[in-house]
């Protein structure tokens, strides 16, 4: 029998860098948030809606489309689909601030910001990593089940005509999704990276999206200038919807109160995410100084 | 003796780990060493003795009284956390001011009081200074000084040379030792045995919950029958030292290095064989260049009680 | 040895004192403070903008609509609650943050103190943002339709006052409650005040009464914002003196649970 010496061996294999250099970071992060109970129970919550649209669309699907009158909400278009990720949207609120908020404001406080940047990543790698961790988070309650329920109403009632007229929904959904996603990610990361204070970081997201909404409405009173309801973000983020599904998305509740001008306000959120950007390379960037 | 702590029959759990495990123990007045590896309960100890903590089963008393949401406790004693926590945005000056204000002093009294103390811990040419930027040593200092601008009867010290300089560790061993002697009670938590040991004698040695050994190094070291005591002996004549050593039934083993005139001696009576060996020594006429026990300290105590 | 430590009440009120000025010392000089300075300016800046457009356009509402629409919409429904939820978290979750609650745990300082100095040092900042939120556009905004109005509507601004003091007090208890029981008290608090205020608010029969902004409406001197649909519910407002006694009545409870759940919970050194 062998007998080994109990002592310090080198590592003899080879050291293979991925592609992904970022990726354990961000398998870190959805694992330790996984692991609160609560943030467990809320991500459960979040799928309600699914099982909700889910019956939905079994039962329009079921519906012979030859009965007059049908309901109008039996009826699978794409402003369903829309329609589920604006409830969705809803979510991801608290879905960013929980998964969020202190994701680099604790690593300032920890001082793990320098044990992240003293391995082979560079800042970008830092910052994708930690940018995936809420955009994973995000696409799982949007992405995620919208595509299931398309697939579902493929599967339960397959016509060939109906799947063909609506495959770029795949895309508008997946586009839709992505940007959402990615914006309030860059977004709370942004905050959490200005502060290390995890609470200040959720309030600022949570005024920064509803306050400019009360801001832009209380100016459009004055002046009725539609461009004036773009000061909103959360009215930009509508925006979107309008964009990716077009004329579809006039039929989700609550449209006509949200009719900024739909490229005005996609080019305001692709400068804020530049900017939260370039916020955040320079306060990662700053700690790598020692002071 | 007086005793100002007392643990009656303490027990502790977090859920279904448990932390302290039938504690009962009286710390008396003098510097105390709290002793253990990782886990032991050295800081659910501390905990209890602050009224951080409930005990879940048991009494802890502090001056006789529950310590337990006994504000008025505070008065009579100090505490030196482990944890690096300051107010980032105020200097030493006004931290150490805050801190006395909260005794109850008035505001000159304390800025007084606080000047004093930070020129005793030489952090006076930095009082200025915003805490954040001190260094690791100087906020351990600055939280050693907060811990005593009260004259406290009694101080919990946990880990309190963390990130200091060779030299403030001397003077903070000096500074306890000082204390000591003036009759404070000082429980000092750490790992650095050898600086535990330069403090003092007195230790509690806590492994999994449980006090294996309370007492003097010494006392303790005597009582570990399963590590017999090791004695080195330097001598021109090794071989028939040894000889001679060999007929006191205290005397296990002896290992002879000729060449380097060297006897390792293992005894499992170490006041007897010392006794023997003096007398061994005079009526022989060794010449004894070197004797020592290398495992009758701390760190052995510590390897053989925490197995 | 204890009986002879005679910690007055006096001495204690003086440690509170102690406490508080040290807690908005800290607080007002960080740049969360000045965020939160322009957050509360922003009724002025909105203000502002109606005088400079009132200028240009021939605009069909008053001043005096203008700062009840204010009220209605920012200040009540946004910026009173906002600066609570953060002022009212923020005082005892910074000390647990930055584990300094440990120096205040082992000096002579009685729970109640400790948690009162908080509470007051909180409610005197969020009270102060909120003056300036409700008395900036009122002078702006009255002095728009005629200087004159300003003392003659100082009855409504005194109201508005009231109302918004009334509502620092209570979030602010309801927040440092929530602070010491709960992990999240930001999240969970923007949660209540955003969500099951807003909403439940405007839900008739008894439920509306669990809520603060029922008994703040109540009060209230301007018609509060809402959507179309919620206003058809049209729930009724509850008497002034009813709402002046609730309110305070809950602001008590709440401080008096934070106490209670503070001697209880246990703040361990990890």
């Amino acid at each position: 029998m062998p007998i080994f010496e109990q002592t310090y061996r080198k590592w003899e294999g080879t050291l293979k860098t991925t592609g992904i250099r970022w990726l354990p970071i961000t398998k870190m992060g959805i694992k330790q948030t996984f692991k609160k109970k609560r943030f467990l129970l809320f991500f459960i919550g979040c799928q309600i809606p699914f099982l909700v649209f889910a019956i939905r669309l079994i039962i329009g699907a079921l519906v012979p489309e030859n009965i007059e009158n049908a309901p109008e909400f039996l009826k699978i278009t794409p402003s369903f689909f829309a329609h589920f990720l604006w409830i969705q949207s809803s979510f991801i609120f608290i879905m960013t601030i929980w998964s969020g908020a202190n994701l680099i404001n604790g690593d300032y406080q920890s001082n793990a910001l320098q044990l992240y940047l003293s391995k082979p990543l560079t800042q970008l790698d830092y910052i994708l990593g930690k940018l995936s961790i809420v955009a994973f988070f995000n696409l799982t309650i949007t992405v995620v089940p919208a595509i299931l329920l398309f697939i579902l109403r493929a599967l339960i009632k397959y016509e060939n005509s109906w799947f063909v007229q609506n495959l770029w929904v795949i895309p508008a959904i997946l586009g839709l999704s992505l940007a959402i996603s990615v914006i309030h990610s860059l977004f709370i990361l942004c905050l959490s990276a200005i502060t290390t204070n995890s609470r200040f970081s959720t309030i600022a997201y949570f005024i920064i999206l509803f306050f400019t909404d009360g801001i832009a409405d209380l100016l459009h009173s004055l002046r009725r200038v539609h461009s004036l309801l773009n000061i909103s973000i959360s009215n930009d983020l509508f925006s979107l919807f309008q964009i990716f599904f077009g004329k579809h998305a006039a039929k989700i509740p609550g449209y006509s109160e949200k009719m900024a001008d739909p490229y005005y306000g996609a080019a305001i959120l692709i400068v804020l995410c530049v900017l939260c950007y370039f916020v955040i390379k320079r306060r990662v960037g700053r700690i790598e100084v020692i002071q | 003796m007086k005793t100002l702590i007392n643990f009656e029959n303490v027990s502790r759990w977090y859920g279904e780990v448990i932390a302290l495990n039938d504690i009962s123990i009286n710390i008396p007045p003098g510097v105390t060493g709290l002793l253990g590896p990782n886990g032991a309960g050295k800081s659910t100890f501390l905990n209890l003795v602050t009224g951080r903590l409930n005990p879940s089963k048991g009494k802890v008393t502090v001056l006789g009284e529950n310590p337990r949401n006994n504000f008025k406790l505070a008065r009579f004693y100090g505490f030196v956390p482990e944890q690096d926590a300051y107010y980032e945005k105020l200097s030493g000056l006004d931290f150490m001011t805050y801190m006395a204000q909260l005794h109850g002093f008035e505001r000159k009294a304390a800025k007084r009081a606080s000047m004093e103390i930070l020129e005793r811990h030489n952090l006076l040419t930095h009082m200025n200074k915003p805490v954040a930027a001190y260094s690791k040593g100087m906020r351990q200092r600055i939280k050693l000084a907060q811990a005593l601008i009260h004259d406290p009867e009694i101080l919990y010290l946990d880990e309190p040379m963390n990130g200091m300089d060779p030299i403030g560790r001397n003077e903070t061993i000096d500074l306890v030792k000082k204390l000591s002697s003036a009759g404070k009670t000082i429980i000092v938590s750490s790992h650095i045995l050898h600086e535990v040991e330069a403090m003092t004698q007195q230790i509690i040695l806590m492994h999994n919950g449980k006090i294996l050994a309370e007492g003097i190094v010494q006392e303790i070291r005597g009582l570990i029958d399963e590590y017999p005591h090791n004695v080195i002996i330097h001598t021109d004549r090794a071989r028939e030292m040894a000889s001679q050593l060999l007929n006191y039934d205290d005397v296990i083993d002896i290992n002879i290095e000729d060449k380097q005139n060297r006897l390792k001696v293992q005894s499992k009576e170490p006041e007897k064989f010392y006794q023997n060996l003096v007398a061994t020594i005079v009526e022989n006429g060794y010449n004894v260049t070197y004797i020592d026990s290398p495992d009758d300290n701390l760190q052995s105590v510590f390897k053989y009680l925490v197995k | 040895m204890l009986e002879a430590v005679r910690l007055s009440y006096k001495k204690q009120l003086s440690i509170s004192v102690v406490i508080f000025r040290m807690t908005v010392k800290n607080i007002i000089k960080t740049r969360r403070t000045l965020f939160m300075f322009l957050i509360s300016a922003s009724t002025l800046l909105v203000a502002l903008l109606y005088l400079v457009l009132r200028e240009s356009d021939n605009m069909g509402i008053s001043g005096y609509a203008f700062f009840a629409y204010i009220m209605g919409t920012l200040q009540i429904r946004g910026i009173l609650l906002l600066l609570s939820v953060f002022y009212g978290s923020t005082v005892f979750s910074d000390e647990l943050d930055r584990k300094t609650l440990v120096y205040l745990q082992s000096r002579p300082v009685s729970g109640w103190s400790l948690l009162l100095a908080k509470y007051f040092s909180s409610f005197a900042i969020t009270a102060v943002l909120l003056v300036f939120s409700t008395t900036a556009p009122y002078l702006v905004l009255m002095a728009a339709d005629n200087p004159a109005d300003i003392i003659k509507n100082l009855d409504i601004l005194g109201i508005d006052l009231l109302v918004m003091l009334l509502g620092a007090a209570a979030y602010n208890a309801l927040m440092l409650m929530a602070s010491i029981l709960l992990k999240k008290p930001v999240l969970w608090g923007l949660t209540f005040t955003l969500l099951w205020e807003n909403t439940v608010v405007n839900i008739p029969a008894l439920i509306n009464k669990f809520t603060l902004l029922h008994w703040l409406q109540s009060i209230f001197p301007h018609p509060a914002a809402t959507n179309e649909f919620l206003s058809l519910l049209n729930p009724k407002p509850s008497s002034i003196q009813t709402s002046i006694t609730m309110l305070l009545i809950l602001t008590m409870i709440f401080l008096l649970v934070s106490g209670f759940a503070y001697r209880r919970k246990e703040f361990k050194l990890n």
